[in-house]
């Protein structure tokens, strides 16, 4: 059999990525390195792991590490399988306009942009004129304790203002993996006397099992890559304990007025090596539990 | 021999010979250091093309110049705009633009420089920070101007000598002028830490406006407890504000009458020695009355969350005012409101131990303007940058077109500031369009020089709750009530900065939400001070104090 | 005793259907009630806009700010442009992601884990903003249409899920037996694997135009000229320069004039910046349902 053409189909994407991606790559240097302008990037003077030490011998690096943990695991455990239950659901409603509408709206907000989502969650739980803050007083005649400048409720406002935002969105992928399983499978277990229930546990759960792993690997890999932008707009003094994030403070530090691109860089690729530890981990799990693996 | 250097200096600074072009500079320097007594007005020192200072048209010879502007979205069409068509005229120059987008601008050009691309001529249209004109400056990306100024500046020179601490704050700590900068003077905006509260409902609990932390106390109380409003309904809000919009703390005001409050850096000087306000125990005192405040609900804990749009909508509540206090620079009631002549001015308050301060926030020069080392013709450069110093474009570049968009005042016309400072009526706005797309000017992007007599002299109309003129006469409560020693600003330098950046970031933070965190009672007054001292110290205060203090002998 | 038993299932099944529908009943409201809002907003009137007046419906109608929207010629070149980049890069970006996906798919090509690896790697890790200025200045892109088509044309991620659905979805047996008939790879590819990956394509398709529509910082970074800006970059410096600094504006009419019209400038521009991709869903949602028939052919 001829492979040979297999690998001519790769070569383009091949190129591609070795001069888009594997070429500025040869830049990280600066972060052990003093980035100078004129010297460029090669000639710049070599100071070892200077930046990365000043990174872990600062005032905030024990914090940021924390919250940044903090709120991407809990962003991991809760944004993870909502999306499948919610195509699930979504799979096993009969009315086909029925199932339109709700993936029709349900996938919206993923087209809002971040100040905006920001905007309406600030709104909505303001203590009080916000909606939230109105419901609760009618049913507890009581006025609603202060949510936004809470510490404890940064996370769970940053977790669940994104599952709203992308559950529908997130779930379509696996709609389009449900949809492909075959009806005959259905047809036949209908046959059998499984009921709908059954059928979501023992057809169509397992049939996106391997794109829900591959997803989970890929989250995993994402994990410390907490949305800079939605954080920043999030934070006020008041939660700052919760919601100072390795981003935010790499935006602070480092990029507001003068910008130290070598620091800047350096702290960037301590989280990265931190995503690729994590990747490689799930990815020996996910090689060992089941078939699905990246690599 | 001058023509010869400057020539040089001129033609040879391309991105490939950056020591070339800086030992030209240097010998430049040099050379006007030994001629400074020579009268620069010598008709055959200038360059060739190039008329004296204060002579139009700029240039002999029609020239080109590349211009890199960032976009302000109010701005039609640079090519096309009012003001590039006057500027041509006078300079006999060919403006031709590179336009960046307004997002993050500043990091593009820094990524501009520290990849070593082709930068335009002229970099316009974006505040540049002190820093990134140091580095820049230091990596040889744009050319100093001081002898560029000495040579060619007529009106700039004026303004340098007018406004010292325009040259003072332009100038980088190693002695060189790299831009030039946008400098306006709004006297309302010098003293604009003040705060306002409702006079009505003051007399509804018989009370007067309070001179001092005490009475505004017991006003707050009254206006808790006795529903000034008059709805029945316990809406009122004694003290509000938030934390994002212009001078809308609630709690700076406050400050002052503790301890000197500068709001931003909080710097403190007392016989030239800097100190800081929020590691004393005045600002600790301080902390405690908004505490008590906000225990007893007359200060409300949602100033710290609550956006400026928030704010607005519950300060301008229909049908009732719920809002006793309101701390903001501007006036926060809509225009045209009437209820806004409810609220009357709190002049700086007294505090237990007798301080009364009002922040003085000077004006301060905006870097606006630099001449790269790409730049073939800096002598035209800088003589363009001249013009947009000239008192009459001045008004151009603020208010647009003569005659279409403002006009001389007819006799008899009185200026917003005439029955408080005394400014004489100097112009009649017939149609603003700052606010709106337009194409008259570049929406003061460009270096200007706007001294107080553009602003305060505008025509008034009578009209007594014209939010401008209620200004100047809530200002006159705060004016000159601020220290004689203080910090303007600091420039570091960028060895400075890499020393202390962390310092000053992490403890302008924590300091800040500690003050959210003691007032809310999330923190302990007496309990937590300690560990709030000891994390200043962790953060290394003291260091950051010694360079701050070395950034100010500098400038003094 | 068969249909006792499919009746007795559908009973079950009947509390099931209901039970799903009523959570996905409630979990839409939830979505649809701040839409609404926005929606809602962006017809009424500034100054019930600025005064929170709107709750629900437009609180008095007009259509001021899509009036300031659509008078605004960057906001009309910046959509021309913003189309141009959507529809040209999600053409370069779904055909090189489907000839890497596919033969990364075979679990026949020798060194694939190796290939695999390669191209996952730079999921994770890239050279930062200066060196890649440096590569798109030295390929001469710099103010050009290229530098926001080209750079990241390859999205890994849409690449693995592409890869994923192929090594799920494409029978083995359906290779086999082409194979045996002398097809090529290219034939397969083309004439057999592409008909039957239409869902994965639609689904890749509007990963990356949504990503490309949003897209402003090579935007911001590469282009320096105003005709070539995309609406991201047009819509972000009007989002920003309505946070308008007090202190360069004397008159206080005009400024609440323009905050106001900027609230609901915000709120328009949102619906008329989100509507083109919103209209995009339905009609890929079509392919989908296509793509899952053809896909159900047994091998």
């Amino acid at each position: 059999m001829n492979r040979r053409q297999l690998y001519i189909m790769l070569l383009l994407p091949i190129i591609y990525i070795v001069v888009f991606s594997y070429v500025p790559m040869l830049g990280l240097q600066i972060a052990f390195k003093k980035f100078d302008g004129n010297a460029g990037i090669w000639g710049s003077q070599w100071i070892g792991l200077q930046n990365f030490i000043k990174f872990f011998n600062s005032y905030q690096f024990e914090r940021v590490l924390k919250n940044t943990l903090v709120v991407s695991v809990y962003h991991l455990i809760a944004g993870f399988p909502i999306p499948i239950i919610f195509a699930l659901l979504i799979n096993a409603v009969r009315s086909k306009r029925y199932k339109k509408a709700v993936q029709m709206i349900t996938y919206v907000p993923h087209f809002i942009s971040v100040v905006v989502l920001v905007g309406i969650t600030l709104q909505m739980f303001d203590s009080r004129i916000g909606l939230v803050a109105t419901i609760y007083t009618l049913l507890t005649k009581q006025p609603m304790p202060e949510i936004l400048g809470n510490p404890s409720a940064f996370p769970h406002l940053y977790v669940w203002s994104g599952i709203w935002q992308n559950t529908g969105w997130n779930s379509i992928i696996y709609i389009a993996a449900l949809a492909g399983v075959d009806s005959e499978l259905h047809e036949a277990a209908t046959v059998d006397g499984a009921s709908r229930l059954k059928r979501v546990f023992y057809i169509d759960l397992p049939s996106i099992i391997p794109t829900a792993t591959i997803l989970l690997i890929m989250n995993a890999g994402k994990m410390m890559s907490v949305g800079f932008e939605k954080v920043y707009l999030l934070q006020n003094p008041l939660n700052l304990r919760t919601s100072e994030i390795i981003s935010t403070y790499v935006y602070k530090v480092g990029l507001t007025g003068f910008s130290d691109f070598s620091y800047a860089t350096a702290i960037g690729l301590f989280n990265s090596v931190i995503n690729f530890l994590l990747i490689i981990i799930v990815n020996q799990i996910s090689k060992k539990i089941s078939d699905s693996s990246l690599w | 021999m001058l023509v010869c250097c400057l020539t040089l200096c001129g033609c040879g600074t391309g991105a490939s010979n950056e020591d070339g072009s800086q030992k030209n500079q240097t010998a430049a320097e040099e050379k006007s250091n030994s001629d400074s007594n020579a009268d620069s007005s010598q008709q055959g020192d200038y360059h060739s093309n190039i008329n004296p200072p204060g002579e139009y048209p700029v240039c002999k010879e029609k020239i080109t110049m590349k211009v890199g502007i960032v976009q302000d979205s109010n701005v039609e069409d640079y090519e096309t705009n009012f003001l590039t068509k006057l500027y041509e005229e006078k300079t006999n120059m060919d403006l031709v633009f590179d336009v960046y987008s307004n997002i993050e601008a500043e990091q593009k050009l820094q990524v501009m420089v520290a990849s070593q691309s082709d930068l335009p001529e002229i970099i316009t249209g974006i505040k540049l920070s002190d820093l990134t004109i140091l580095s820049f400056g230091e990596q040889g990306a744009i050319i100093p101007l001081n002898d560029l100024i000495d040579k060619y500046g007529h009106n700039i020179k004026n303004a340098y000598e007018n406004s010292p601490q325009l040259k003072t704050y332009t100038t980088m700590p190693d002695g060189k002028i790299y831009s030039i900068a946008k400098y306006t003077e709004t006297i309302g905006n010098l003293w604009s830490g003040r705060a306002t509260i409702n006079k009505k409902w003051l007399d509804k609990v018989g009370m007067e406006i309070p001179k001092t932390t005490d009475e505004l106390y017991e006003a707050l109380k009254a206006f808790k407890a006795q529903d000034p409003n008059g709805n029945n309904k316990a809406d009122e809000i004694p003290l509000l504000g938030n934390l994002k919009g212009w001078r809308q703390k609630v709690y700076d005001f406050i400050f002052n009458a503790y301890i000197y409050n500068d709001t931003s850096d909080r710097y403190i000087v007392k016989d030239g020695k800097l100190s800081f306000a929020y590691n004393t125990p005045q600002w600790r005192e301080a902390l405690r009355f908004m505490n008590k405040l906000c225990t007893e609900g007359l200060l409300s804990p949602q100033s710290f969350t609550i956006n400026e749009d928030q704010f607005k909508q519950i300060v301008r509540a229909e049908p009732d005012l719920t809002v006793g206090v309101i701390p903001a620079g501007a006036i926060i009631l809509s225009a045209g409101d009437e209820r806004v002549a409810e609220y009357e001015v709190i002049p700086p308050l007294t505090g237990p131990e007798g301080v009364s301060w009002a922040t003085y926030f000077p004006s301060m020069p905006e870097n606006k303007f630099i001449i790269t080392n790409a730049c073939k013709n800096p002598e035209a450069a800088i003589r363009w940058a001249d013009l947009m110093y000239d008192p009459d474009i001045v008004i151009t570049q603020r208010w647009g077109e003569k005659g279409v968009n403002w006009d001389d005042p007819a006799p008899g016309d009185v200026s917003l500031y005439q029955d408080t400072l005394g400014y004489p009526a100097k112009i009649k706005i017939l149609n603003d369009v700052f606010g709106s797309v337009q194409n008259v000017n570049w929406r003061e992007g460009n270096p200007t020089y706007r001294t107080a007599d553009y602003t305060c002299g505008q025509v008034w109309d009578g009209n007594p709750i014209y939010h401008e003129y209620l200004i100047s006469k809530h200002m006159m409560a705060y004016k000159d009530r601020g220290p004689e020693e203080y910090v303007a600003k600091l420039i570091f330098t960028n060895e400075e900065m890499a020393e202390i950046r962390e310092s000053k970031t992490s403890i302008n933070e924590y300091v800040n939400e500690s003050i959210a965190r003691f007032i809310t009672g999330d923190l302990d007054v007496d309990k937590d001070w300690d560990s709030y001292l000891a994390e200043l110290e962790n953060m290394n205060i003291k260091r950051y104090q010694e360079i701050s203090q070395q950034a100010y002998d500098r400038i003094q | 005793m068969f249909l006792s038993k499919k009746r007795l299932g559908s009973r079950n099944d009947e509390v099931f259907y209901f039970v799903t529908n009523a959570i996905l009943a409630v979990i839409t409201l939830l979505v649809l009630y701040p839409l609404i809002y926005i929606v809602s907003a962006s017809f009424s009137s500034p100054n019930a806009v600025s005064s929170g007046k709107v709750i629900l419906f437009p609180v008095e109608f007009s259509l001021e700010g899509y009036e300031a929207v659509f008078k605004n010629n960057m906001i009309v070149s910046g959509y021309a442009n913003s189309l141009f980049y959507t529809i040209a890069g999600t053409v370069i970006n779904v055909g090189l992601t489907l000839i890497a996906a596919y033969p990364l798919s075979r679990k026949d090509l020798p060194g694939k884990n190796i290939l695999m690896f390669i191209f996952s790697f730079t999921m994770i890790f890239n050279g930062g903003i200066i060196p890649n200025y440096i590569l798109i200045r030295d390929l001469g892109m710099i103010n050009t249409r290229w530098a926001l088509l080209l750079p990241g044309a390859i999205s890994v991620y849409n690449m693995i899920v592409t890869r994923t659905f192929f090594q799920s979805n494409i029978p083995i047996e359906l290779y086999e037996a082409t194979s045996l008939d002398g097809g090529s790879d290219f034939k397969y590819f083309t004439s057999v694997v592409l008909p039957l990956s239409k869902a994965v394509i639609a689904v890749i398709s509007l990963f990356y135009a949504l990503s490309h529509w949003n897209a402003f910082f090579n935007a911001f970074l590469y282009l320096n000229n105003k005709s070539l800006f995309p609406l991201q970059i047009v819509l972000r410096d009007i989002l920003i320069s309505t946070s308008i600094d007090p202190s360069l504006v004397l008159d206080p009419e005009t400024m609440a004039a323009r905050q106001g019209l900027a609230d609901l400038l915000k709120y328009s521009l949102i619906v008329v910046a989100s509507a083109p991709m919103i209209c995009l869903y339905p009609f890929v949602q079509k392919f989908f349902i296509k793509g899952v028939m053809i896909g159900s052919i047994k091998g």
